[in-house]
């Protein structure tokens, strides 16, 4: 079997026979497949290898991308979407783990060094309240999914548009501002109460660090990308 | 959507079960041997999905292989279910079919 890693690198190189014209049909529906489909990326990538031989050979025989595979690219990708089959949620248990994993790590890591530069220049509190940090960590986590959620659905929506919409930009960084806003604020606006302990900056580089390993292992070992 | 189109859709499945059941072919030729059996307005997109529900129902089997000359082909193969429900579509088409075609037939004589 070809492995999906292959056949991207592979469908990266074939798309560049295509005309321009086709190029653009294809490439939309290739964005929108990917991002959309709930299928394993074995699968999309050998259909979108498929329709992409297909229009190669087709347009040899002097057709067009619409020719082949309609006037309505959107619609035909959401059938295609449609009959491919969904992966279970297990399968995608490695890549989400690692990306928390990850998360954690890198804030972990920023959190310790931080600590130990501004140690030098002024008192530092390293106390963590229990409550108020288990609160703001999973507004960051939620707004996070929240941000990559709101970015691809601009995405998908743009596709198949023949204008570029500025608009979009803009909506996207507007979003992202007040999410990062409300959780600057949020670090002021709850009160420092209930249980808490003190987390220095070694603690914190050196479980940073160790969350890091592990998170690198699981991308090694399953293999994510 | 043609009335054409719209017949065909429904018997497309076993049409391109057919095909395949002959030999293991792959996207582009299956396209060319519809064409050639008289099928011209089927447009050539449409097998995929058709392609993908098959190998979901485990009608047909996929085998990315690469081939002689150029790249690499996703050739499909039929599997004993496939074989199965293209026997049984077969039989359902041959009972719609006749009758159909008898009445079809009989409106022009009576004209």
């Amino acid at each position: 079997m070809i492995s999906s890693k292959q056949l991207i690198s592979e469908n990266n190189e074939r798309r560049k026979l295509l005309t321009k014209e086709n190029e653009k049909y294809y490439d939309d529906m290739l964005v929108y497949i990917r991002l959309k489909a709930k299928s394993s990326d074995q699968e999309s990538e050998e259909v979108l290898m498929e329709l992409l031989n297909h229009l190669i050979d087709g347009q040899q025989d002097g057709k067009t991308a619409a020719d082949i595979f309609g006037d309505d690219p959107k619609g035909y990708a959401d059938e295609l979407i449609s009959e491919l089959p969904k992966a279970h949620l297990r399968t995608r248990l490695p890549f989400l783990s690692y990306l928390l994993i990850n998360l954690i790590s890198i804030f972990l890591l920023v959190r310790g060094a931080a600590l130990f530069i501004g140690g030098f220049f002024k008192p530092v509190d390293a106390t963590v309240f229990i409550v108020k940090s288990t609160l703001i960590t999973v507004y960051w986590l939620l707004a996070i999914a929240f941000l990559i959620w709101f970015i691809l659905h601009l995405v998908e929506n743009a596709l198949f548009k023949k204008v570029s919409n500025w608009k979009d930009v803009l909506k996207a960084g507007l979003v992202g501002i007040i999410s990062f806003g409300l959780g600057t604020a949020l670090l002021y606006l709850i009160p420092n109460f209930g249980p808490s302990f003190s987390f220095g900056w070694l603690p914190s580089l050196v479980s940073g660090a160790i969350l890091w390993l592990i998170s690198f292992w699981t991308k090694k070992k399953f293999n994510l990308f | 959507m043609s009335v054409r189109t719209q017949l065909l859709k429904g018997v497309l499945d076993g049409c391109v079960l057919s095909i395949i059941e002959k030999e293991s072919v792959y996207g582009y030729e299956l396209s060319k041997k519809l064409q050639l059996a008289g099928l011209n307005d089927v447009s050539e997109g449409t097998i995929y999905p058709v392609l993908l529900r098959l190998q979901k129902n485990g009608y047909i089997r996929g085998e990315m292989r690469p081939s002689e000359s150029g790249p690499d082909r996703k050739y499909y193969s039929l599997t004993d279910d496939g074989r199965a429900a293209l026997k049984a579509l077969a039989l359902e088409w041959a009972n719609i079919a006749g009758p159909v075609t008898t009445l079809m037939q009989r409106r022009h004589t009576n004209d």
